[in-house]
């Protein structure tokens, strides 16, 4: 197998490919601290890509409750569980070139799905470690999350005082997902056909529909399991990240690139995609006033899922402050600590970068700030934090200014008469 | 559809997984609550109100778990940093254009 850099693990790796990187890659962040599943993103897809005949299961697009839910069923803990088995007490991070754009997050020192594949996997054509869900698993994307069950045995009652029932021990966040158009994709790696491909001008990972033979190899094989079998067609499919519009083509666009359907959909403010440019290596190409690239190599408050898993994935995540870190530094990285730390006392830049999410469904390619007075002081852990209402301008792909905003949003007053109406 | 009784080893069985948090993790979590709420608007009373409703488990687990003294402390903080602060109020309903004039016109959010 080649050796490819993968710069979220900090070392080389073994791909069954070379590595072969696009002029630009699609890209987004998810701030996690503002999503409440709402699933609006996941309807938006839904009635956009997967509504036909076939595609009943199919979700390129779905918000997940953890620890519990996931969908498929258990697709995290399965995955991780194989890899540990393939090598025992090994999947760990060293600190060697932290910080080092080459190596942001330290070292990974235990294997990926790619590697533990060789150890375990028979026969040797066999390139990467995944497992093909049951029909189960795939049925119910969002069994029992967030649904009191009542009483054993009484379907759609609450128990009568459920609210004096012991308290229980439970966290939670919502975990919205797409496909993390990776860097290297496990599903074209395992294609036995190379029916799968990365587009060179953004990276954007696809399933070629007249190729395929729906032999479920690249659903077997992404750890994340967004590849999808779909039945009445016998081919498989997979998220196209609305490639009209992030190519300028959508009707609505005007011939600017838009954002996918999902990201335009959001409600909370939960999402950002973009293009970022890449080196040769594969590594981010400085760019610093993109946003993208700052919450990710700037701020480094948006870290990779599960980066251990060795797919470069392009999706990354601001992790929700209140849960767990040691559930956390499994599902991000080493890096969580840092990135929490930073999103709960964020600078001007952050505070400014941060209100640029969802204020346009245009593809944002840079932005600037320019500096307003300071309106607020406290003090909060001997920390003192500041607000001061800059201007944050966001500018296109052809340099057009397509918005800017303020830090502080004006606050809205809803006329009484209409306070709960729509 | 039909409503079958779960089996016992059916592996869709809801089951309660308890996964364990790190030491600091319930005050974290109470920290965001208040904070959460203080930004809403919500005063000393109406959230410390919350952390005592039973109702709201997760912030009343937090009670349990790190005692008045504690709770009080981090509401005084929240309410104190975080919480409804005079700040620029506008009575226009009027959406706000999210978009440059030539595509206001295609896009549902500008009207």
């Amino acid at each position: 197998m080649p050796n490819v850099w993968n710069w979220q693990l900090g070392r080389e790796m073994d791909y069954p490919y070379e590595g072969a990187y696009p002029r630009q890659q699609f890209a987004f962040v998810f701030n996690i601290n503002r999503c409440i599943a709402c699933q609006s993103c996941t309807m938006a897809c839904k009635s956009t890509w997967t509504f036909s005949k076939g595609q009943e299961q199919m979700w390129w697009a779905n918000v997940e409750t953890k620890p519990f839910g996931g969908y498929p069923q258990h697709w995290d803990m399965k995955i991780l569980k194989m890899l540990d088995e393939a090598d025992p007490e090994g999947q760990a991070w060293d600190k060697e070139g932290v910080g080092h754009p080459k190596s942001p997050y330290g070292r990974f020192a235990g294997k990926t799905i790619f590697e533990a594949a060789k150890r375990t996997l028979k026969p040797d054509s066999a390139r990467v470690l995944g497992y093909l869900p049951s029909d189960e698993e795939w049925n119910s994307p969002n069994l029992y999350e967030d649904n009191p069950v009542g009483e054993k045995g009484r379907k759609g009652e609450f128990h009568p005082t459920g609210e004096r029932l012991p308290t229980h021990n439970t966290w939670f966040f919502y975990l919205a997902r797409i496909c993390n158009h990776c860097s290297y994709p496990a599903c074209l790696a395992a294609c036995p056909r190379q029916a799968i491909y990365k587009r060179p001008e953004d990276g954007i990972v696809l399933i070629n529909q007249q190729e395929c033979r729906g032999y479920r190899k690249c659903v077997e094989a992404c750890p994340y399991k967004k590849s999808m079998y779909r039945g009445n067609t016998r081919v498989s499919e997979k998220c196209v990240a609305c490639y009209p519009r992030v190519e300028g083509r959508d009707p609505e666009s005007g011939g600017r690139p838009l954002e996918t359907r999902c990201m335009a959909a959001c409600i909370g403010h939960v999402r950002m995609q973009g293009l970022v440019k890449l080196n040769s290596d594969g590594t981010w190409a400085e760019d610093r006033y993109h946003p993208l690239y700052y919450l990710v190599h700037v701020a480094k408050v948006a870290l990779p899922l599960y980066p251990q898993l060795g797919t470069g994935p392009n999706g990354f995540y601001i992790p929700p402050r209140w849960a767990p870190r040691p559930y956390l530094r499994q599902m991000f990285g080493p890096g969580v600590d840092e990135a929490i730390e930073r999103y709960s006392n964020p600078d001007r830049e952050l505070l400014a970068v941060l209100q640029l999410f969802r204020r346009s469904n245009q593809i944002i390619d840079r932005y600037a700030i320019e500096p307003g007075a300071k309106v607020w002081e406290a003090e909060s852990n001997g920390i003192v934090r500041e607000l001061y209402n800059d201007v944050v301008i966001a500018f296109g792909h052809d340099g057009k200014e397509l918005f800017r905003t303020t830090v502080e949003e004006p606050l809205h007053v809803r006329d009484p008469k209409h306070a709960n109406s729509i | 559809m039909p409503w079958n009784e779960a089996e016992p080893d059916d592996p869709m069985t809801l089951e309660g997984v308890f996964v364990p948090a790190d030491a600091g993790a319930i005050r974290r979590m109470a920290v965001v609550f208040a904070e959460e709420y203080a930004r809403m608007g919500f005063g000393r009373g109406e959230l410390l109100s919350v952390f005592h409703n039973p109702f709201y488990s997760g912030a009343h687990r937090a009670l349990l778990d790190l005692g008045e003294a504690e709770v009080v402390q981090i509401v005084e903080e929240a309410v104190s940093t975080v919480g409804v602060r005079v700040r620029n109020i506008e009575a226009d309903q009027a959406p706000h254009p999210c978009c440059p004039p030539d595509v206001a016109s295609r896009c549902h959010g500008c009207g």
